[in-house]
């Protein structure tokens, strides 16, 4: 399968942390420019270790891993979405949106009309004073995405960042990060999740991961166009979708060796 | 109101009964000023007094503010040099350690003999007992980042000079005021422990010194007039870095937070 425009590429990638345990075998997967791809799989499957080798957090054991932040020079072309929202609790929603382009070395006033775009876009316009601690969880989770899209990165990684949120935020946060990485232009995006529902809604292609050790076990195209509106949740396709995921998922836990 | 009672009125009360039931102890037992002066005699004699125990005063606080200035300036650097180099921490910790250990009082005549000038030697011993919880707080929270936001650092290729200044070392702000904390009271029984060490010598002398002075006379209320004063600092200094604590980390803290535990 060859991806010539690929911004982020694993071949034949093998992680193996040194407790001997084998988080990833064979994994190869490539994700182009524009793309919006979902890596789906239970918790312990690798979906995270596959983020931070795309983010150059972590190095692999055997493969190779292409990614802007592996290169000497993509400091500023990778953002990366936590799970918790990461922000720094002593600084204000300003100065945490600020923090990339502060390290970038930045001055303020030079960053400040950047930095408060983006925080309209995101919609906290009004909480650049604020501390997280004043936020609400959707809020901080907001702030920590504005945070991610104020460098303009090329490729946004993301690591299951609305599974502590209630269903309501976080299907209103679906649809505006659509947005967002469609405003974003040629922004690729990862996003890793346990939500079946959350994979088919967001993004063009899911991978499928089983566990013990990590593996990409199928791949699914979800061919429905953008913008997606909320009913798209109520489609036939997305129904369809996801009871292909769902048997996919399925399959791949009762052949797995060590089934819990 | 009732808040501001429950803050203020309740433990002024029980101050107020405690210094109370003391005069009335004094005054109904008969006991003689010299073992157990009441409080009004205290007040007393404090006040004809206190021309020249407000000058000792002043030398105390002097030693004790200074060895707790020079605490934090010595915590803070130690412990920042320690999160750049662990190789220093490892070569340095040990001799922190040595000098938290070595009991105050045993060491202060070595101090006293060793360096000439009075005021230096008491504010070394003040020094050596108010720098560690500093210097350890501070190398605790200087490693207390959260693990994400130490990726996040990663992720943007901060240097280690920005990790430094914008992740850990405000990271490390709650443990070293907590450190502060317990330096002000430490530098204070520092420098009245190094005094008491010390004797009359020089010519300026500490509050510590008068205590000394007024024993050997058995001038017992002019000890608790001291005594007095000395608390006052202590709670001086206590309220002083509450009030610091509350402006550093009550927009953030959860240690500074006002709801109900």
């Amino acid at each position: 399968m060859p991806t010539p425009d690929a911004l982020i590429r694993l071949q034949q990638v093998d992680k193996r942390f040194p407790s001997g345990l084998q988080a990833l075998r064979d994994v190869s997967l490539a994700v182009r420019g524009g793309e919006f791809v979902a890596l789906l799989g239970p918790s312990g499957c690798g979906k995270s270790t596959v983020l931070r080798l795309a983010a150059g957090l972590d190095t692999p054991t055997a493969g190779t891993v292409q990614a802007p932040a592996v290169a000497a020079s993509g400091a500023s072309d990778t953002a990366f979405v936590f799970q918790e929202p990461t922000l720094m609790p002593w600084a204000t929603v300003f100065d945490n949106v600020w923090l990339p382009l502060r390290l970038q070395g930045r001055a303020r006033t030079d960053a400040a009309a950047t930095v408060r775009a983006v925080l309209a876009r995101v919609g906290l316009a009004d909480f650049e004073t604020a501390h997280p601690a004043q936020l609400s969880g959707g809020m901080k989770m907001r702030a920590s995405i504005a945070r991610a899209l104020v460098t303009q990165p090329q490729v946004l990684l993301m690591d299951e960042p609305f599974a502590a949120l209630d269903d309501i935020t976080r299907q209103a946060l679906n649809t505006d990060l659509l947005q967002w990485w469609h405003g974003a232009g040629n922004m690729a995006a990862l996003f890793v999740t346990h939500s079946v529902a959350e994979a088919v809604f967001l993004s063009q292609r899911v991978l499928v991961m089983a566990a013990r050790p990590g593996r990409v076990v199928a791949e699914l195209a979800i061919d429905a166009p953008y913008p997606r509106p909320a009913g798209f949740r109520h489609s036939a396709a997305f129904t369809d979708s996801c009871r292909q995921l769902g048997e996919a998922l399925a399959a791949a836990h009762a052949a797995a060796p060590h089934a819990a | 109101m009732s808040q501001a009672l429950k803050t203020w009125a309740l433990p002024a009360l029980v101050l107020l009964g405690l210094l109370a039931g003391w005069e009335a102890l004094v005054r109904l037992a008969d006991i003689p000023a010299y073992t157990l002066p009441a409080p009004s005699l205290v007040l007393q004699t404090l006040v004809a007094n206190f021309g020249s125990l407000a000058g000792s005063w002043w030398v105390t606080l002097k030693i004790t503010l200074g060895a707790l200035a020079l605490a934090c300036a010595g915590g803070v650097l130690i412990a920042a040099a320690f999160a750049l180099s662990p190789t220093l921490e490892r070569a340095l910790f040990p001799v922190a350690v040595v000098l938290q250990v070595t009991p105050i009082v045993a060491v202060a005549p070595l101090i006293l003999i060793y360096v000439h000038s009075t005021t230096a030697a008491l504010l070394l011993c003040a020094w050596i007992v108010a720098f560690f919880p500093i210097l350890s707080n501070t190398v605790i929270g200087l490693r207390a980042a959260d693990a994400n936001l130490r990726d996040l650092f990663r992720l943007y290729r901060a240097t280690p000079w920005q990790r430094l200044r914008l992740l850990r070392l405000p990271a490390a702000l709650p443990y070293f005021v907590a450190g502060l904390k317990i330096s002000g009271g430490l530098s204070l029984i520092g420098a009245v422990t190094a005094e008491m060490v010390a004797g009359a010598a020089g010519r300026e002398t500490g509050l510590a010194s008068r205590i000394l002075e007024a024993s050997f006379r058995t001038e017992t209320p002019k000890m608790f007039a001291a005594l007095t004063l000395l608390v006052l600092t202590g709670v001086m200094i206590f309220a002083l870095f509450n009030a610091l604590s509350r402006w550093l980390l009550g927009p953030w803290h959860a240690s500074e937070s006002q709801r109900p535990l």
